[in-house]
């Protein structure tokens, strides 16, 4: 229990901290003194009494810490460390910076990882009803998540009852050229219906239509909302934002001939994942035959009944969310 | 030589109190009164006696005023304020309680020993 006025006179010994410490080695000085007065009474020399009350009074500076204990505030010991730590750090300078670098790299690596983790699996997926999106994959014992083929996804599609929508999706890479200069950029080769079953639309231009992804057809790019943005509006002829974007030539890939395309923005891009991302269609086996053996992709589908429906009756399928 | 009973935890300030009920003291009076009083069975170390005088001065049961001794020396001597006479007794009434109570125990155990 604390008596009135003991905070008060606290804050007051605070500002007074110098008269403290004086009248504290006035007064220890005057016990040592005493008590040697005392031992020389009972026949010691002045010299022996004073080191045996030396001796007997014990750590004088360990004293006063004890007593400036009493009436110091716990910051106040707190700063005390503070600068200690700081001037045992600036006398090994070699220990600093690697502790430092360890700290640095230690909370790097975690905000990195916790980044990953965070977008990757505790975000839910920027679209609508993302809980009822699932990864369908073929399974076969060798290869549990394998690709399916061009037919595959074709008949899946056809004898699908559980689905929603199924669309086909493949990672890729284009070499996307506007204007005069070209870069790879991370695209996915998608199947016609594909925004459509993530739930997403353009917010410019128009969306692939039913069967533009038919081998031979025309070949049209869709570009995320981030490469619109970053790549798109960059400075004269190549500014591609707003509606001029749209009906823009671009050369994409080792293509012989400079295409038509029409463009579109996802939506979707511009949170986070579709940054630098371009989507494109009619491409799918392009130039290949296709057949049963070829690898078309991986299978993107959307529930229609309940996700456990869907689950149950697509073996091996996967619900991403 | 045999070795001096250690003062009992929480009693300290109670000694000072009472100490300094006679008349001001200064620190090293205060432990010389002890150690006389208690025919040199207590002893207050000066390692604990100051931290408690910084302790009673915060909580305002004594207050402290530099004066000259009797051999014309400075000296800061102690004294019990209004608030340190009410305290005293609160812990005086404290102490003999749990005296009281002790001494209960001790008599029961050595009756049923």
């Amino acid at each position: 229990m604390k008596a009135p006025g003991y905070w008060w006179r606290k804050v007051k010994l605070l500002f007074g901290r110098e008269r403290f410490a004086g009248d504290l080695e006035e007064e220890m000085g005057f016990h040592r003194e005493q008590m040697a007065k005392e031992l020389e009474d009972g026949g010691m020399t002045p010299e022996a009494a004073r080191s045996a009350a030396m001796r007997q009074f014990g750590n004088a500076t360990r004293m006063r810490e004890r007593s400036h204990e009493v009436v110091g505030f716990r910051a106040e010991t707190v700063a005390q460390d503070l600068r200690f730590a700081v001037r045992q750090l600036r006398k090994s300078p070699g220990f600093a910076v690697t502790a430092i670098l360890m700290l640095a790299l230690g909370i790097g690596a975690s905000t990195a990882i916790f980044g990953f983790v965070d977008a990757a699996l505790i975000q839910p997926l920027p679209y609508a009803q993302q809980n009822r999106l699932v990864d369908v994959d073929e399974s076969a014992e060798a290869f549990p998540r394998s690709n399916i083929s061009r037919d595959d996804y074709e008949d899946w599609k056809r004898m699908n009852t559980t689905l929603q929508s199924l669309d086909v999706y493949t990672g890729s890479g284009f070499l996307l050229r506007i204007g005069s200069t070209s870069e790879p950029i991370p695209g996915a080769r998608v199947s016609d219906g594909f925004s459509h079953t993530l739930g997403v639309q353009p917010m410019l231009g128009r969306d692939f239509r039913p069967g533009e992804d038919m081998p031979g057809g025309a070949k049209i790019v869709m570009l995320s909302y981030g490469t619109w943005m970053t790549r798109g509006s960059a400075g004269g002829d190549r500014h591609c934002g707003g509606a001029r974007v749209v009906d823009r030539r671009i050369r994409r890939d080792e293509e012989p001939a400079v295409r038509r395309a029409r463009l579109g923005c996802i939506d979707a891009g511009r949170r986070g994942g579709g940054a630098g991302c371009v989507c494109a269609t009619g491409e799918l086996h392009s130039g290949k035959a296709s057949g049963a053996s070829e690898s078309g992709g991986s299978v993107a589908g959307g529930v229609r009944i309940s996700a456990g429906a869907g689950g149950r009756e697509l073996q091996g399928g996967k619900r991403r969310s | 030589m045999a070795e001096k009973p250690e003062l009992m935890p929480g009693t300290l300030d109670l000694l000072i109190l009472q100490t300094l009920k006679r008349a001001p003291l200064h620190g090293y009076g205060i432990a010389q009164s002890i150690k006389r009083t208690s025919d040199d069975v207590l002893t207050v170390e000066e390692g604990s006696l100051y931290p408690a005088l910084q302790r009673l001065l915060l909580q305002g049961w004594v207050k402290a005023e530099w004066k000259r001794t009797e051999t014309n020396r400075r000296a800061r001597f102690y004294t019990l304020t209004a608030a340190g006479r009410k305290q005293l007794g609160v812990e005086l009434s404290k102490f003999e309680r749990m005296v009281a109570a002790m001494g209960r125990v001790l008599r029961d155990a050595e009756e049923a020993g």
